[in-house]
């Protein structure tokens, strides 16, 4: 009986996720700190788990962050020179912070931390702008 | 009838030239214990790409990731300490080549030891590696403008108020300021800070690398740089190459002017049309897809880099690896995106290949 309960309630919070555009959930540790992300389908992108659910898609900063790319200007060749990550350099312009989150096989993710300490990843940011200015 | 004839022909010798080389498929391959580097704001592409090739041939000699080559040591020794050099103080832009060969001439300081000489100042000022050396640099560029007056005061303001990159957490970078003043660290560039802390990392703790020198090549005809590629690919070897940024965007973006297909030099900055945001990036793979042969390129944008409407394999949730993602949501990590043939050549100014120990 307990363990039907427990299913129903771990399916309905599934639902609800699902619902709130939530399509799944993963950890990562950002900065050395455990943080909880939905992927929202729609956007392509991770961000703080905790604004998706309690407020809906789209209205947390990092995804206010996801909005604005598409405005940046296209960036210079001078901000490309080096290969930077452009999502690492429209994040610094849309005045985010940048935070690496490493996985366990060492390899690395950068994210946007916006003012509230919502996240996004980078490479979402870089999606959003490049949709605009494909050349 | 002979048209059918003849078109099956080209197909079957399309096919047997874009015959399957893919360095990530086996879960044994050197390059699947190799992380999937993100170089942030840095320009830093080339270091990258150098520690990339160098840790394929490290790791297949069964070395474990704590003795790779660390990219931000491997951007400093060309820069700074491989005097043959610039002496540069700050490390954007580079050629891979050029740091093999420096890494190989100044032995190399293993990631485990980096990281020790540089957590300190990482943990004060929350940085990265990449976050690090940019704030070093900046800081360096803004103490050098000012003359008069309490300099070092003033270039902490303004690189924690105006760089874009510093901004964001303004008490962390204020807090590595001063403690760089406290080392007597202030009025150094950004090189040189890097050089005190990788005195922790003396000769006789560095490792020789022992591979042969890397061949460079930024000349030629399309049809010799695929040559230099498919061949590296089929003995098993990944491939450095330069490309413009845009293209990763924009895959059809034909950057290099139409060339004399008798040979030219790629690289030549005449040959460019612009914008063309230079980059280093690696191919590990070819494989036939829909009809079309197509190369996979490494970057160093992090394990989530895949563009809009991009073909880029993955390692899924589950573990397993696929050529070709399905949905974001089931890819734990991408191992690297599939340009064309076409596309890819058109693209590439130089390569940098290790060759075959003799």
């Amino acid at each position: 009986m307990r363990l039907a309960l427990l299913l129903l309630l771990l399916a309905s919070s599934q639902a609800a996720l699902a619902a709130d555009g939530c399509k799944d959930h993963r950890v990562f540790k950002i900065e050395g700190v455990d943080q909880d992300l939905c992927f929202v389908e729609s956007s392509g992108s991770w961000v703080s788990r905790a604004c998706v659910e309690q407020t809906g898609a789209g209205s947390c900063e990092a995804q206010a962050l996801l909005k604005k790319a598409p405005q940046v200007a296209r960036l210079s060749e001078k901000e490309r020179q080096g290969g930077k990550n452009p999502g690492s350099v429209l994040c610094a312009k849309l005045n985010g912070t940048v935070a690496y989150a490493k996985l366990e096989s060492g390899s690395e993710i950068t994210f946007c931390e916006a003012s509230d300490h919502s996240v996004v990843d980078c490479n979402a940011l870089h999606q959003a702008w490049s949709s605009r200015h494909r050349r | 009838m002979l048209a059918l004839l003849s078109s099956l022909f080209l197909a079957a010798l399309a096919s047997a030239a874009c015959e399957t080389a893919d360095l990530n498929e086996d879960p044994a391959s050197p390059l699947r214990k190799l992380p999937i580097y993100d170089q942030d704001g840095s320009g830093t592409c080339y270091a990258h790409e150098a520690a990339t090739l160098v840790n394929f041939e490290l790791a297949k000699a069964d070395k474990k990731p704590r003795d790779f080559v660390n990219p931000l040591f491997a951007a400093w020794v060309r820069h700074y300490e491989d005097t043959t050099f610039y002496g540069s103080p700050d490390n954007t832009g580079g050629f891979s080549a050029d740091v093999i060969k420096s890494l190989k001439k100044m032995k190399y300081c293993p990631q485990h030891l980096v990281e020790g000489c540089l957590i300190d100042s990482k943990k004060i000022g929350k940085m990265n590696d990449a976050k690090l050396v940019h704030f070093l640099e900046k800081l360096w560029e803004n103490y050098s403008s000012f003359s008069t007056g309490d300099a070092y005061q003033e270039a902490i303001d303004k690189t924690v108020k105006e760089d874009d990159w510093i901004k964001g957490d303004p008490c962390a970078a204020r807090a590595l300021a001063e403690n760089l003043k406290a080392r007597h660290l202030e009025a150094i560039s950004g090189n040189e800070v890097l050089k005190y802390f990788f005195d922790g990392c003396p000769a006789s703790q560095r490792n020789e690398l022992d591979i042969p020198d890397p061949e460079a090549s930024s000349d030629g005809p399309l049809e010799a740089v695929r040559k230099r590629i498919d061949d590296a690919l089929t003995r098993g070897a990944p491939v450095g190459i330069a490309i413009c940024a845009e293209m990763l965007d924009t895959p059809d973006v034909r950057p290099l002017r139409w060339q004399d297909p008798t040979g030219f030099s790629r690289s030549s900055r005449g040959n460019l049309k612009k914008p063309c945001g230079n980059h280093a990036v690696t191919v590990t793979a070819r494989r036939e897809l829909d009809g079309k042969c197509m190369y996979m390129i490494r970057n160093s944008w992090g394990a989530d880099w895949h563009p809009k409407n991009g073909r880029c394999a993955c390692i899924t949730v589950g573990g397993t690896y696929e050529p070709e993602c399905k949905k974001a949501i089931f890819a734990k990590e991408y191992l690297g995106c599939w340009y064309s043939d076409e596309d890819l050549m058109s693209n590439v100014h130089s390569t940098t290949i290790i060759p075959e120990k003799k």
